[in-house]
């Protein structure tokens, strides 16, 4: 039931079962000492939704019971015994209802919270002459996108366990983005100091963005152990996940763009619908993209936004650039198509020389060497340019490009770096590894700058007693992060050649520090050995170990222009961005209507490469992202119950090892002095951006069917409605 | 293979009466007391304490809780406890040497940089490992051309490797290097080759 009151509830026959120790219903659930209050500049939740604080029901999958036992399987044979009887209403969901839940047709928000890593942008964006631009265009294109629901689905499932070492001291081990933030989160409705919360997740098994905010999950699974006096797990089932956890909405985007006859883009219009919850608004930014990605004069973008009975969405892999790459990406195919001009040709014309948003300078832009040398190794060349043109037995093969593009985020991060008389460094944050390679990129950062091989450096990690690291969003952590360990391992290195330099009866005392190199835990002046080791320094000023703390403070970097923090490191005085382009190739089957991708080449420029091997990885898994995006999720809501129906990895689909084809992944050197001193844009976005619009184009191309409703199954291709591009 | 005997120890109709039962586990023999819906997995994890073996979907959906039961891999998720008690079962816990020296595809996975967060990295293992053996059997898959005659390991071109892994999900998407780790294994391993 999604919409409606619990009107009696009776645990008597869950209390029964033997194992089950404590049942809590929304009458009986101990209440927050204090509720999530949004906008929070220190914590990110997942929504300031409560749930078990009283008998209302707002969506389907709302938690209303809760049962802890010794074993799981008596814990969750009890949970089938609450009975429970409901006062049910009509739900209201779905986009094509005339009025919301607050009787309305939708609102539109001034302006939209995206928590502290962007903080908020604007409702409505307008520039140049908006709208009235697309007045003197030549060619217009004008057309809906719908963009299905989809989930994260990381394989771990989300899970707190809760330990309270003493009434007001709590340990917490969570599947957790950022621990501190869940610290400060917990700490705040809990009413603890925040010294007094422990967070713990060193390694978590993928997040991608669903394990970033605070979720009722977690404050559950504390609250639970407090009154039961004992340490309690909590596990939500892959199910549970699709309603606790949020997702990405399902959007309606409505898009006019206009250009002239050469193909020279003049303005465009971006309207997106989505639902939201009652007390919340939420809306990822797909219009975002409009703005920055190439240049164009005017633009005019709006959001509406409808109340319904759903949980709130969230943040998922490159909010805004997912879905709004999506959907400009193809209508620049689209207008390619239109003036007979080739796709690549097209964006050359448009190219953003200078950052759209304010006319600054990039700091650092290889676009068109990424379209090029996509190009020749794709094999763009062989295209033929008509529709249903290129064959192989009975297969249509199409090919399709787009561009890709992902915001450089840079947040302020800590890190504490320490040498030791036996040789061994630690570096240590408290971040976590989502499979990204915190814990590697930090020792590589610090083995470098101490002259160390990399066996000798640790990483300490996932714990809020290190030193404070951001959230793993954003692309964010590697450059943010990185650049902190860089300066404790700078400092620290300094420190060390200052003991040995500066110390009377010192061998090396009275050398020019600049002179002196570390290598293998040994000093070398002018590049030969001295005969003196870091050891030996340490030991003679009576150290067994030395720490240095780094710091990465993004405030720092460019000047201060409107006194918020958030909007400055997001409005920085440079343009900052990844880029790069991506090529399909499809085979679609005309009879079945089967889509296969068979090729994927993508070329990036993404600043410094720290670690090939890890960056190529989260290029392939952001690709296969895109390329899921266009060809196969969806969770399918039944509107007669406001209930998502596909909550699980069954039918909620993603491709499987065979689905995926060879990904083959570049990255352009793209050295940018600008973004931090680490010279890394992140990578862990990008990926999944533009492919879904080459996949779409690849589709075209093979087939002559423009398909605008994604993901694109072969259903579409089967059936004679068939979505061609209005010229109007 | 031995036929199991009736056994009327565990025939029964409570189900939350608790029995005990024996598993062998990666060699050795463990005692545990299972609730007779409890699945191998949640056996696993929660009485015997190996953790190595990760729940995904508890449906069979995603492979994250592959095992191997007398070297053939199953879902432990839909398995449960006491129909695995004739068995060996071997865990991703069971695969290194005693001393510690990784089985050649972990070292491989390891290499290739196979897995990002690593959740689905132990199913994935298990499943490389049974696919080996499968193949070693002559076991064709969907991706094997029927017209082709099986004789000694069947050919694990990368079609067919990433055929025989489709059970396992990967979320971060690892599958290329996945194919690439399970690939060198298999070309180092075959039995056919000089």
């Amino acid at each position: 039931m999604a919409r409606g009151a619990i009107r009696t509830v009776d645990t008597l026959a869950a209390e029964a079962v033997p194992g089950v120790v404590r049942v809590f219903t929304p009458d009986t659930m101990p209440r927050l000492p204090s509720v999530p209050e949004q906008p929070d500049w220190d914590i990110m939740y997942g929504s300031s939704f409560v749930p078990m604080a009283d008998r209302t029901i707002h969506y389907a999958g709302q938690p209303i019971g809760m049962v802890l036992a010794e074993t799981l399987e008596a814990a969750r044979h009890a949970a089938t015994l609450i009975h429970y009887e409901f006062a049910a209403e009509e739900p209201v969901v779905g986009l094509d209802v005339t009025t919301d839940l607050a009787g309305e047709p939708g609102h539109e928000p001034e302006q939209i919270w995206l928590g502290f890593v962007a903080g908020y942008l604007p409702g409505a964006v307008k520039r140049g002459s908006g709208a009235a631009a697309l007045d003197h265009a030549a060619v217009r294109l004008e057309g809906r996108w719908r963009l299905s629901t989809n989930h994260h689905n990381p394989m771990e499932l989300v899970a707190s366990t809760a330990s309270w070492e003493s009434a007001d001291r709590l340990t917490l081990y969570e599947t957790s983005q950022h621990v501190a933030n869940h610290r400060n989160g917990l700490a705040k409705l809990l009413g603890l100091p925040r010294e007094n919360v422990r967070v713990v997740a060193s390694y978590v098994g993928g997040g991608f963005g669903c394990k970033g905010p605070v979720w009722p999950h977690s404050w559950l699974a504390a609250l639970a152990a407090k009154a039961a006096g004992r340490p309690v797990r909590l596990v939500l089932s892959r199910a549970q996940m699709y309603t606790a956890v949020g997702y990405r909405e399902e959007q309606w985007i409505d898009l006019r763009i206009g250009a002239t006859q050469e193909g020279k883009l003049l303005g465009a219009t971006v309207t997106k619908l989505s639902a939201t919850p009652a007390w919340e608004d939420w809306v990822e930014p797909s219009w975002y993209p409009f703005t920055f990605m190439y240049d164009l004069p005017a633009l005019e973008t709006r959001c509406r936004l409808l109340r319904a009975n759903v949980m709130a969405p969230t943040f998922m892999r490159a909010p805004g650039e997912a879905p709004g790459m999506l959907v400009q990406e193809c209508a620049m195919n689209e207008l390619a198509a239109e003036l007979g001009v080739d796709p690549i040709e097209l964006r050359l014309r448009n190219h953003a020389d200078v950052y759209p948003i304010d006319g600054s300078q990039w700091s650092s832009k290889r676009l068109k060497e990424c379209y090029r040398v996509g190009a020749e190794r794709f094999g763009w060349a062989s295209r033929s340019p008509t529709p249903r043109s290129m064959r192989e037995g009975d297969l249509l093969i199409g090919m399709g490009m787009a561009s890709a593009s992902h915001t450089v985020y840079r947040q302020p991060a800590s890190a504490r770096v320490t040498i030791t008389t036996t040789g061994i460094a630690h570096v240590a944050a408290s971040a976590t590894d989502i499979g990204t390679g915190t814990a590697t990129f930090l020792r590589q950062i610090t083995a470098d700058e101490l002259g160390l091989p990399l066996d000798a450096v640790q990483a300490l990690i996932g714990d809020t007693g290190l030193p404070e690291a951001p959230m793993q969003a954003g692309a964010s952590l590697t450059s943010s992060l990185g650049s902190a360990a860089l300066a404790a391992a700078r400092t620290l290195r300094g420190r060390v050649l200052a003991l040995a330099t500066g110390t009377e009866g010192s061998p090396l005392y009275g050398h020019n520090e600049n002179d002196l190199a570390l290598d293998d835990g040994r000093i070398l002046a002018g590049g030969n050995p001295t005969g003196q080791t870091v050891s030996g320094v340490l030991r003679r000023a009576g150290l067994t170990e030395l720490s240095s703390d780094g710091r990465f403070d993004p405030g720092g970097m460019g000047q201060v222009r409107s006194g918020d923090p958030v909007r400055d490191r997001r409005e920085a005085p440079r343009g900052m961005h990844s880029f790069g382009a991506i090529f399909a190739e499809v085979a679609v089957d005309p009879e079945l209507g089967l889509i296969r991708v068979r090729r994927l080449t993508g070329v990036y420029a993404c600043g410094r490469i720290l670690n090939p091997k890890l960056a190529e990885s989260q290029l392939i898994g952001g690709i296969t992202w895109g390329m899921s995006q266009a060809l196969f999720e969806v969770t399918h809501m039944d509107a007669r119950f406001g209930r998502f129906t596909n909550t699980n990895l069954s039918e909620y689909m993603v491709p499987v090892n065979l689905d995926v084809p060879v990904i083959d992944v570049t990255f352009l050197d793209d050295p940018d002095p600008y973004i931090n001193p680490l010279g890394v844009k992140g990578v862990g976005e990008i990926g999944i951006t533009g492919v879904a619009a080459a996949i779409a184009d690849a589709v075209w191309h093979a087939t002559g069917k423009r398909l605008r409703t994604l993901p694109i199954l072969p259903d579409a291709l089967l059936d004679g409605d068939e979505i061609s591009s209005t010229r109007c | 293979m031995v036929a199991p005997r009736p056994d009327t120890a565990f025939a029964v109709h409570d189900p939350l009466a608790a029995v005990t039962l024996r598993l062998t586990v990666n060699g050795a023999v463990t005692e545990v007391s299972v609730e007779p819906w409890t699945t191998l997995l949640d056996a696993l994890r929660e009485r015997i304490g190996l953790t190595g073996t990760k729940k995904g979907c508890d449906h069979g959906a995603c492979g994250a809780c592959t095992v191997l039961i007398d070297g053939r891999r199953v879902l432990s998720c839909l398995t449960l406890a006491l129909s695995a008690r004739d068995g060996a079962i071997t865990t991703i816990e069971g695969l290194a040497a005693p001393d510690g020296t990784l089985h050649p595809m972990q070292r491989a996975f390891a290499e290739h940089d196979a897995l990002q967060c690593g959740y689905c990295t132990p199913g994935q293992i298990m499943s490389a490992v049974a696919v080996l053996a499968e193949a070693d059997a002559g076991r064709p898959s969907a991706a094997t051309d029927p017209a082709h005659r099986v004789t000694g390991r069947a050919v694990l071109d990368e079609r067919e490797i990433r055929e025989r892994m489709s059970g396992n999900l990967c979320r971060c998407a690892a599958y290329q290097n996945i194919v690439a780790a399970v690939r060198e294994v298999a070309e180092a391993t075959d039995p056919s080759r000089p």
